[in-house]
């Protein structure tokens, strides 16, 4: 990579800017992209969005056939698969232009970036699970809406109160690719437990800990707390429908989506504290510079000039649901004028993010996710249910190493 | 040599009239228009050669490459493992050969489950709309019409349809005074119900069409035999109309397991495979692999040994049909 310094000021370029924001996001983003290019009139910008999962499959594919975009967004846990594909820059040396320092992140967040010694990725967002509850359902089970559950006893009080106003409280998806498992996670890290061995060579989620998360997870739907069968649609729609008082979700799908529907009543609390520690459950959306077969040293300070630019104006970023990653813009005043992200960055100093392995994704949406699904839907043994999922990991876990050791 | 000489001229002016005769003829029938030159049926082929070349033959020849090789496209290296690919999907116990079987149980389930009832409706609605009675085209209409919609849009009806805690039967079903909620895309047996009925309900439409223009090829005159002979309804249904139909049974036989043994969209978009992967079909396991995990060379050793399956299914078919036939 050509080396870069300050801001570009050369002739006018267009930039190809990658990423997934197909949703509420979207717009934010290129609401961004516009503001930018006001203040850098020759750098232009061409956003495409395409869904996260067909960004996954076409990125790589762009980058091998020689029609990479410059720069793109991608989640956390698929930085260091893509670095180990050799698909994206480290950039390291472009830190200092750029104006990232350690001390403006939480460690969690700086250390996402980082695999194999090299930084990868520069984190734009973070977007832990929150308590989303529905202020007008507690009320009507006499609970106090202006004061959700923080911790365990409380949490299966208000369960049981709304049980007893005949609302089950806690709709528990156990089919949703995506919702079903993450709450484990914050479970499991609330517990205590951890997913991976260091190495990310062996699961170790059938301990203790996981055991207690799955099983508190199914005492959910033998309490009559969470009905039976719930999909991740099911407990949405029930929430907007005042049938359901608490969804565990992140901020970037449900606070522009709950915030369309009329009438709702509702606010966003951190998690409550089922375990013995506070953490929850987080993913980050995070700027990279994909591989060029050659770089145009312009192109390069552009894209830099960009990523300087929108770090430092990521509480503009805020309205998409996420909160931002760099702290003093956390603690920009004007994020209170976003009541429902001020509340989901109280919790962020619990946030973890899973490990930094290649190919770590796969194995928690593809082994992970469907053996806590599964455990949901039919109420069997948890610990054989984790069980079975840790010889299937290891399965993976071997192969990726593998895969992505010598790459 | 005189006479040697002058036989052979002879002989050689002898037949020459016949040769003058013969040669326009011969010379006729050479360049005549429906006499093709050798190539001639290759050139007419060719635009559908070279489709069929781009779109199958290739990549069915590069498949059989990949299948020998760990092969992601996105990593520089794709090293050649022999047959290692195949001989994991046989090795009990490994995750993927444990996970490529369970689908290929689901595909046999639903091939099991909805072959027989996709011959056998579509066959009693094509003696239906085979009757004459008012409104016989509406109501072939009717039947036909959800076949022309797409998966996407199938999937998307019947899962607000079947929904376990939302969906619209379970509502209705509950007015009815049915207490617990039928987890319809969520458990088995009841996965399988609704797979199969929704497939049937999907594509009966063009298994009775084709059934339909067999039935109206059936000579008639074999009716009014059989009836002279004394043949009530069900004998000459029996000893008629299915002898008949014969050729066009094997036919729908043989597109409907193919159809059935191919299913990827309703498990996908109704069950996602639930539940623990048991309505995860061939199909979809093959797509996840190859598609999103992006371990192509396994992908494509699954998708050979589905195809090595279904043409020797397919071939039994045509073996037990003919059979039967002599």
């Amino acid at each position: 990579m050509p080396q870069v310094a300050g801001t570009y000021d050369g002739p006018p370029v267009t930039l190809r800017f990658w990423n997934g924001l197909t949703g509420g996001d979207g717009p934010v983003m290129r609401t961004l992209i516009e503001e930018f290019t006001v203040a850098h009139p020759n750098v232009r910008i061409d956003m495409y969005a395409l869904p996260w999962g067909d960004f996954y499959q076409k990125f790589p594919a762009a980058v091998v056939s020689a029609l990479a975009p410059d720069l793109a967004l991608m989640h956390n846990f698929q930085v260091a698969t893509n670095a180990a594909r050799r698909v994206i820059m480290p950039v390291d040396e472009v830190l200092g232009t750029v104006g990232l320092a350690e001390e403006d992140y939480l460690p969690v967040v700086w250390g996402s970036g980082v695999y194999r010694g090299q930084r990868w990725s520069l984190p734009l967002d973070m977007w832990p699970d929150s308590l989303f509850y529905n202020r007008r359902v507690l009320e009507q089970a006499g609970l106090d809406p202006d004061a959700p559950p923080v911790d365990r006893a409380g949490y299966e009080s208000a369960l049981d109160a709304l049980a007893s106003a005949g609302v089950r409280g806690h709709w528990l998806p156990a089919i949703d690719p995506q919702g079903v498992g993450r709450g484990f996670d914050s479970l499991l890290w609330q517990l205590g437990g951890t997913h991976y061995d260091d190495a990310g060579r062996a699961a170790t989620w059938a301990g203790p800990e996981g055991v207690e998360a799955l099983a508190w997870q199914q005492s959910l739907i033998r309490q009559g707390w969470s009905p039976s069968d719930v999909s991740g649609s099911d407990a949405n729609v029930a929430f907007k429908n005042d049938q359901n008082a608490f969804l565990w979700g992140g901020p970037g799908a449900l606070i522009n989506d709950l915030g369309q529907v009329d009438g709702l009543d509702w606010d966003v609390a951190p998690l409550p504290r089922i375990g013995t520690q506070r953490a929850a459950f987080s993913g980050s959306h995070q700027f990279v510079v994909a591989r060029q077969q050659s770089f145009d040293a312009d192109r390069l300070a552009a894209v830099v000039t960009f990523l300087g630019w929108i770090l430092e104006n990521s509480l503009g970023w805020a309205s998409a649901g996420p909160v931002p990653a760099r702290l003093p813009v956390l603690q920009d005043p004007g994020l209170q004028d976003l009541p429902a992200q001020a509340h989901v960055a109280q919790g962020v100093e619990h946030i973890r993010f899973y490990p930094l392995v290649p190919g770590i994704a796969e194995v928690q949406t593809t082994i992970l996710y469907p053996a806590v699904g599964d455990a949901l839907l039919s109420l069997g043994d948890p610990r054989a249910a984790l069980e079975t999922a840790t010889t299937q990991a290891s399965f993976l876990l071997t192969e990726n190493a593998e895969k992505y050791g010598e790459a | 040599m005189t006479t040697v000489s002058a036989t052979g001229t002879a002989r050689r002016e002898q037949p020459a009239p016949a040769v003058h005769v013969a040669s326009p003829d011969l010379r006729r029938r050479v360049r005549s228009p429906h006499r093709p030159r050798w190539w001639t049926p290759y050139v007419f082929l060719a635009p559908f050669l070279l489709i069929f070349g781009t779109f199958v033959l290739v990549p069915a020849l590069s498949g059989v490459w990949m299948s020998l090789h760990n092969w992601d496209f996105f990593l520089p290296d794709h090293p050649f493992v022999g047959l290692q690919n195949y001989v994991d999907l046989f090795t009990p116990g490994a995750l993927v050969a444990q996970q490529f079987w369970e689908s290929m149980r689901a595909t046999g389930i639903f091939v099991l489950l909805s072959v027989p009832l996709l011959m056998a409706i579509p066959l009693a609605l094509a003696l239906l709309l085979n009757q004459r009675f008012r409104g016989r085209t509406f109501f072939r209409a009717v039947f036909f019409a959800p076949y022309v919609l797409g998966v996407s849009v199938v999937g998307l009806l019947w899962q607000y349809l079947l929904n376990g805690n939302t969906g619209l039967i379970n509502g209705y079903l509950a007015e009815l005074g049915v207490t617990e909620a039928v987890p319809w895309l969520t458990a088995t047996p009841w996965v399988w119900v609704s797979l199969v009925g929704v497939t049937v309900w999907w594509t009966m439409g063009f298994n009775s069409v084709v059934y339909l223009a067999g039935l109206q090829s059936v000579d008639e005159a074999l009716y009014d035999a059989a009836k002279v002979d004394g043949a009530g309804r069900w004998a000459r249904l029996w000893h008629v109309t299915l002898p008949q139909l014969r050729p066009v049974i094997l036919f729908v036989l043989t597109m409907t397991v193919l159809a059935s043994a191919n299913m990827f969209g309703q498990s996908y978009l109704l069950t996602g495979g639930n539940p623990s992967n048991e309505t995860r079909t061939a199909i979809m396991f093959i797509a996840e692999v190859g598609l999103e995990q992006f371990r192509m060379g396994l992908a494509a050793a699954m998708s050979y040994l589905l195809a090595l399956l279904l043409i020797v299914i397919s071939a039994l078919n045509f073996l037990f049909l003919r059979q039967k036939e002599s």
